[in-house]
């Protein structure tokens, strides 16, 4: 799997967030939603729908071959006294250097420990982690004792 | 204190560790040890691959373990004396002792480091089993303890999002519904209609310009006699006149004319005031027997009206 896609969505949503845009669409794919799916959680965005590139979908449609090209992820950006809930995002493992931590690693980036270049965590930060093609957030990854996962990005 | 002992935590040193009394394991941990042997295996695969040569003096395979059998063992090493030495004098009959001594506590000491090895290996397996029952139950706390659907705080965009896994639950929804068959077979029919139509269109075009070349040839120059005939017509008449013709507004309206006239009656109209030319769509009814089958339908129609009418007509 490539990362570049992921890092162009990481970059988008970065930019939006400087010119204080309120609702933005990223493109349809299973990284982009786990990954939008996981920020909505965690309280980054405010919204997150289906549509197409017209805009977000007022009735449900269905994603067939023939419209799987105007699909699209619309999210909802937070803003807070005028500052973006989301300031940073960025990729950790890049395209063509991926980082895979095990178990024990995993625990010592939330202990505040440097691991391979990788800063702690810190408060009101968010990292996700991939493990077997899901993808979730660091704690809730050392919570499940999973192992060798892949570390896609952190957002504060 | 002397040099390194601080490393061996203020002693002078180590003692080296203690050499197996048993080489080999036992014949009564073979089944035990043969059952790990094959977990092993199962996880981590070794050896040479088929297109791997092995080195020079070695063994593709590796050689198999040789079980010992402790009874056995004891009886080869310090066998029974087969000479009686108890009818020798004191000194014998002391060793003899002694060494009657020696043979049972050799003995003894072999039997318990079997039985010791055995109790190892089933308190290793015992405690193998209890790590693996105590995963098993810890993974399955954590899975109901973070399972989603029990979460009433998460919102339920989980489920609208079909394509999100469920905890523990590795079948996916598909992210994009495929073509049903029927879809399929429609899709099929649409590109090879597109395909088919492009051809017939760009076969049409080649037909009618192979009539438009037809029915040019008839100007064209293929004589001397021609040659002369048309350099006369040119010298006779005004040059720059002839030149411009072509680009005349009449000229171009006179082309869209003979368009309009070809798709409507099938006819080309000459530039000149002489009879027309046939254009494809008559060629093409004429060529297919179309023209003639109508022809005979509208005479036969003709014919069955009454005879007043046929007057009229």
């Amino acid at each position: 799997m490539s990362l570049v896609n992921l890092g162009n969505m990481c970059c988008h949503l970065q930019n939006v967030t400087r010119v204080r845009s309120t609702l933005t669409s990223v493109p349809y794919s299973k990284m982009n939603l786990q990954i939008s799916y996981n920020l909505y959680k965690h309280g980054f965005l405010t919204s997150l729908q289906r549509g197409s590139t017209k805009g977000p979908d007022l009735e449900f449609t269905e994603v067939t071959p023939d419209n799987i090209s105007t699909r699209r992820l619309w999210v909802g950006l937070k803003y807070r006294s005028n500052q973006p809930v989301l300031s940073k995002i960025s990729l950790i493992s890049k395209p063509n250097l991926h980082i895979q931590l095990n178990h024990t690693d995993l625990l010592k980036v939330c202990k505040g420990l440097t691991v391979r270049e990788i800063k702690p965590l810190q408060p009101g930060e968010l990292i996700l982690v991939q493990h077997k093609g899901i993808v979730m957030e660091i704690n809730e990854a050392i919570a499940k004792k999973k192992d060798n996962c892949l570390v896609l990005l952190r957002a504060k | 204190m002397g040099k390194g002992t601080l490393r061996f935590g203020g002693k002078s040193g180590i003692l080296p560790p203690a050499r197996a009394l048993l080489k080999n394991p036992t014949t009564k941990q073979k089944p035990v040890y043969l059952q790990n042997l094959e977990e092993e295996s199962s996880k981590v695969k070794t050896g040479y691959a088929d297109n791997i040569a092995h080195p020079k003096g070695t063994s593709r395979e590796s050689r198999p373990v040789e079980f010992l059998d402790v009874e056995a063992r004891i009886s080869k090493t310090i066998p029974e004396p087969t000479l009686d030495r108890s009818s020798g004098s004191a000194v014998a009959k002391a060793k003899a002792n002694m060494a009657a001594l020696r043979r049972e506590y050799l003995g003894q000491s072999l039997r318990n480091e079997e039985s010791r090895l055995l109790k190892q290996q089933e308190l290793l397996e015992k405690k193998k089993e209890y790590l693996k029952v105590k995963a098993e139950r810890e993974q399955a706390a954590l899975l109901k303890s973070i399972s989603i659907d029990e979460n009433l705080t998460t919102p339920t965009l989980h489920d609208m999002m079909t394509y999100l896994p469920k905890d523990g639950d590795k079948k996916r929804t598909p992210i994009m519904r495929q073509r049903t068959e029927e879809e399929k077979e429609v899709l099929l029919l649409k590109r090879q209609h597109n395909r088919e139509l492009l051809e017939i269109q760009s076969k049409e075009r080649k037909l009618e310009e192979l009539l438009r070349l037809f029915h040019v040839s008839e100007d064209l120059i293929v004589t001397e006699k021609d040659l002369s005939h048309y350099l006369d017509d040119v010298f006779k008449t005004d040059a720059s006149s002839m030149l411009t013709r072509h680009n005349t507004l009449q000229q171009i309206s006179a082309n869209e004319e003979s368009e309009m006239m070809n798709g409507l009656f099938g006819v080309v109209s000459r530039s000149s005031n002489s009879q027309p030319y046939v254009g494809l769509a008559k060629t093409t009814e004429f060529v297919s027997g179309e023209m003639e089958s109508f022809l005979t339908e509208v005479q036969q129609k003709i014919k069955d009206l009454p005879a007043d009418n046929q007057n009229n007509v």
